[in-house]
């Protein structure tokens, strides 16, 4: 979900970058592995949720590019909406009576 | 599904996948490191490689998202587990071998099970078909008989619960004359009512079936297809010919098609049991068979023909009887043979115990084969491979096994089916199909799966827990660790031992029994003894006078036949079965026939003179019958010795003055008793397996003049034999049906084919069983032996003969026999009583048969335990501690 995000929030990107906007957001909370970001990378690929395009950066290196798709707007939208629920209903069992 | 072709398109491209996520990761790390170096971070290169992970193992992952890990992970197991197997040739034949047995085995039971007890009838709606007998409401012996024709009549009037109603008879000798097409015919004719096809929901192949209008418009037939087929040359324009059968022209209505059939299975054509059936209808016993309305419960339609039944016949023969509505599925099996079903749940028991042992055997070889393995399996271990990859390892070897096992089981069975239809040891269900169909293959690969599972899944969860560190310092060898001790499979071995000790018993009290059966003494010398049923055709034969003039004539005839040292004609050759018996025998100046004898005089034979003396039945008192003794003379009897027995126990019969009193037939003369006859062993009718002498009456021939015989012949010469009697038949009158000659041995073995059947196929299982927990055995302590190799060798250096040595295997060996054995035992008592109704002559507790059971049980485990024994006896010391 946070990649899905990312990548609507800030456009086409590519790896590394990605791994660094959510290092940036997270802040320390989300202590993994960098590496991690490329198997999960391949399992929104595979749902055809983002699309991959390679290109030159901007010091023209070669590079995979990384686009939210359609289907990948209506499924983060999807998630959002879950987790919004989810965090409501939680909201309310903890609200004393 | 997109996720699907994904993972296919994938599979054309990874090698660009390899590359492409290389690069990404790459950049990525590089990336890193700059932005690192820019901070002004020392090792910014080794910190960036540490932040980002292993990525040999991210690729892994990576690519894991694309592909059927399972898949590719059962492809290379599967690789393995063929080399691992081929490099163990022998091992793996034996165990491919004892599951192929075991699989084999079983599906050829099952799928006679299937066939007889589990498929319905290829009848329209089956299930609501039912069989309506009546059973006697006090005496034994009398559970199934004919209804009475007009409780037909009354129900197919009256009765709600039914939706169709039809009567079919074989009683009153089934059979009519065929004429005109070729020398007469004796033809298995089934009288049925005219709503008999509809009532089964049976449609004809040609033409049409009966209806209910047929009955009253004469002669009408439908052909088996067997019998069209056959008999008739596959005529296709029959339907509307005539047949001359029994000297009436009979219209052909229609032919069934080749999957339709009826009890009895011969059935050559169906006839109508119309108004001038005989005997009249109102005399007629029959089946009644029904179809019940939807809905309706065979309790509900019990209850409402049994009342009508009560109203029906308010005193007479039949208010001692009620009738009993049975399922038709299982009255077919019962009329097949009263032991079909129980002989089939014992075999069907019995194989799925040597499937057990076949699998526990080659789990039990398989741990043994583990234990050597051990080392490989913890390398692969300490390099990675997760506890549930070498499950699944182990359990992919399994797999192949039991795939090797069921291939070569299928053909096992599809050989023994086949051999089973060609001979045909025993009679099944009418319409029974006994082969290899989907659903019988679909089973023999469950029961491959799950033994497969049963026997991989005990040394596979071993194989997951192996003690990774304890294995690679000791170099896999040494004492084995753990859960593989040989401990575990002595327990698998002695369960082995005991289950072939059950199989052992009952195969044992099995052969006993048919042994004792097939010795009985009969009452009479059936070596020579052939025999030919006829009849004579009506109504040419009206006259009595007529039918002993020609049984006259016939009779001389034969006699000059080459090699016939005699032949007589009786009404039925033993060994006939006592079928219970409507009959009771009156006697002269007695009070009406007391109550415990009731109807037990159901054998009224009229045999031709010289009878006795031709099949050698002992004459005890009086005299035989004689050409003398015919329808002028005084009517007389020869009573046997447990009729004398039953009725006159302190008296001497001779000059008695008995006659049977029917229910039903006119009045028969009182017959003075001239001679008394040793007791024949008769089967009896619902149960088969028993020999038993009932009181038997014999009346001369030529008194009663009976229109259908059999012909009874002994001769030194069988060869030309047929051919003789045929002859002399026709030449007498070509009109007279021949039919083929048989040896009375033939059908004395017919009596004995269950029990034969019974005793051949559970010894051939105990056998197996045998053999395999023996080669089980053998495997445990070789094994054990191997392992003990160096400790053996120590005993041997500090002293011990090898006399200690052979001695130490024998008691590791001796255990799990006596073990089995006491196991064995305990079970036997409730696998007997399984067997109580099979058994004859002999109690389920038989001590012989459990003797001899037991000395061959033990010969075969010393035979298991000596090559292992005399191995371990043979170890040099030297040998064994220089290898350590």
């Amino acid at each position: 979900m946070l990649i899905l995000q990312t990548l609507v929030a800030h456009g086409r990107r590519h790896g590394f970058e990605i791994a660094n906007f959510i290092e940036q957001r997270s802040g320390d909370v989300l202590v993994v592995e960098e590496g991690s970001l490329y198997p999960a990378l391949q399992r929104l690929l595979l749902q055809g949720w983002i699309e991959g395009e390679w290109s030159r950066t901007q010091d023209n290196r070669r590079a995979r590019y990384y686009r939210v798709t359609r289907a990948g707007r209506k499924q983060l939208d999807a998630e959002i909406e879950r987790y919004q629920r989810v965090a409501a209903a939680i909201g309310k069992i903890l609200q004393p009576a | 599904m997109r996720a699907f072709l994904g993972k296919l398109v994938f599979f054309f491209r990874r090698r660009r996948f390899e590359d492409d996520l290389g690069e990404e990761m790459r950049l990525h790390q590089q990336l890193r490191a700059e932005q690192l170096e820019a901070r002004g971070i020392a090792e910014a290169p080794s910190t960036a490689r540490r932040r980002f992970g292993n990525p040999a193992a991210l690729r892994d992952l990576s690519r894991d998202v694309w592909t059927w890990r399972w898949l590719e992970d059962f492809a290379i197991d599967l690789r393995f587990a063929t080399r691992i197997l081929k490099k163990k040739l022998g091992f793996s034949t034996v165990a491919a071998v004892t599951l192929a047995l075991g699989i084999g085995s079983t599906t050829a039971v099952f799928s006679i099970v299937n066939a007889v007890l589990l498929r319905s009838l290829p009848y329209r709606d089956p299930d609501r078909l039912v069989a309506i007998w009546d059973r006697a409401l006090r005496e034994k012996g009398m559970e199934k008989v004919f209804a009475p024709y007009t409780d037909y009549e009354e129900w197919q009037r009256n009765a709600r619960s039914f939706e169709k109603i039809t009567a079919a008879t074989w009683a009153f000798s089934p059979s009519r004359i065929l004429a005109g097409r070729g020398p007469a015919k004796q033809l298995l004719a089934i009288p049925a009512t005219g709503s008999f096809f509809e009532t089964l929901g049976a449609r004809a192949a040609l033409g049409r079936t009966f209806t209910p209008d047929d009955e009253r418009r004469g002669c009408a037939v439908v052909l088996s297809h067997g019998w069209w087929a056959n008999g008739l040359g596959a005529d296709a324009g029959i339907v509307g010919k005539s047949l001359t059968l029994d000297q009436r022209e009979c219209t052909v209505v229609g032919v069934m098609p080749a999957n339709f059939s009826f009890y009895p299975a011969a059935t050559q054509l169906w006839i109508l049991l119309g108004p001038d059936f005989e005997p009249p209808r109102g005399q007629a016993t029959a089946g009644i068979f029904a179809r019940l309305k939807p809905g309706v419960t065979r309790a509900q339609a019990q209850a409402e023909i049994a009342a009508l039944h009560r109203a029906a016949h308010p005193s007479g023969f039949w208010h001692d009887f009620e009738p009993a509505v049975y399922d038709l599925h299982g009255e077919f099996t019962f009329l097949a043979s009263r032991t079909l079903r129980i002989t089939l749940i014992v075999t069907f028991a019995a194989v799925l115990l040597v499937l057990l042992i076949a699998a526990l055997n080659v789990a039990s070889l398989l741990v043994a084969r583990l234990a050597e393995r051990q080392r490989e399996l913890a390398v692969r271990a300490a390099l990675g491979s997760g506890q549930g990859r070498l499950v699944r390892q182990v359990l992919t070897e399994s797999l192949l096994l039991s795939a090797i096992g069921a291939a070569v089981g299928i053909g096992l069975a599809y050989a023994a089916l086949r051999y089973f239809r060609h001979a045909s040891p025993i009679q099944l269900t009418v319409g029974a199909d006994v082969g290899i169909h989907l659903p019988i293959l679909l089973f023999a690969i469950g029961v491959a799966l799950a033994t497969a599972l049963l026997f991989g899944l005990l040394p596979a969860i071993k194989a997951g827990r192996i003690d990774v560190i304890d294995r690679l310092k000791t170099g896999g060898r040494g004492p084995v660790a753990g859960a593989l001790r040989p401990s575990a499979r002595s327990v698998l071995i002695s369960v082995e031992m005991g289950v072939s000790f059950l199989l052992l018993i009952g195969a044992g009290l099995l052969l006993r029994s048919a042994l004792r059966m097939g010795t009985e003494p009969l009452g009479f010398n059936s070596t020579n003894l052939y025999q030919t049923p006829t009849s004579l055709p009506m109504p040419r034969y009206r006259e009595p006078e007529r039918r002993i003039q020609f049984y006259k004539s016939l009779l001389d005839r034969l006699n000059r036949v080459t090699g016939v040292s005699g032949s007589a004609i009786t009404s039925r050759i033993p060994p006939y079965p006592s079928d219970g018996g409507l009959d009771a025998l009156e006697i002269q100046e007695r009070s009406a026939p007391p109550d415990q004898h009731g109807h037990d005089v159901g054998l009224n034979n009229s045999v031709s003179p010289r009878f006795f003396e031709i099949l050698r039945i002992p004459l005890i008192e009086g005299r035989e019958f004689l050409m003398s003794d015919t329808a002028s003379s005084l009517p007389v009897a020869i009573v046997n010795e447990a009729l004398v027995r039953d009725y006159f126990p302190n008296e001497n019969p001779l000059g008695k003055q008995v006659r049977i009193s029917r229910p039903r037939n006119q009045e028969m003369p009182w017959l003075t008793i001239i001679g008394v006859a040793g007791d024949l062993k008769h089967p009896e009718l619902m149960n088969e397996m028993t020999w038993i002498a009932t009181p038997v009456l014999y009346r001369p021939l030529y008194q009663t003049a009976p229109q259908r015989i059999e012909i009874a012949i002994r001769t030194s010469s069988p060869r030309a034999l047929e051919h003789e009697v045929q002859e002399q038949i026709s030449g007498l009158d070509s009109s007279v049906p021949i039919n083929g000659v048989q040896p009375v041995e033939t059908a004395i073995s017919e009596v004995l084919a269950y029990p034969r059947f019974r005793a051949a196929v559970l010894g051939f299982f105990a056998l197996t069983a045998l053999l395999l927990s023996a080669v089980g055995l053998n495997g445990v302590l070789s094994q054990i032996v191997a392992q003990r190799r160096s400790e053996f060798g120590i005993r041997k250096a500090i002293g011990a003969q090898p006399r200690d040595v052979l001695w130490l295997v024998l008691r590791q060996g001796g255990a799990p026999i006596v073990l089995g054995m006491s196991g064995g035992i305990l079970c036997t008592f409730a696998f007997s009583r399984l067997l109580s109704s099979l058994l004859y002559g002999i109690k389920p507790a038989d001590i012989r048969v459990l003797l001899s059971v037991a000395m061959l049980f033990v010969a075969m485990g010393l035979a298991a335990i000596a090559l292992p024994a005399y191995r371990a006896s043979r170890i040099d010391p030297l040998a064994a501690l220089r290898d350590e």
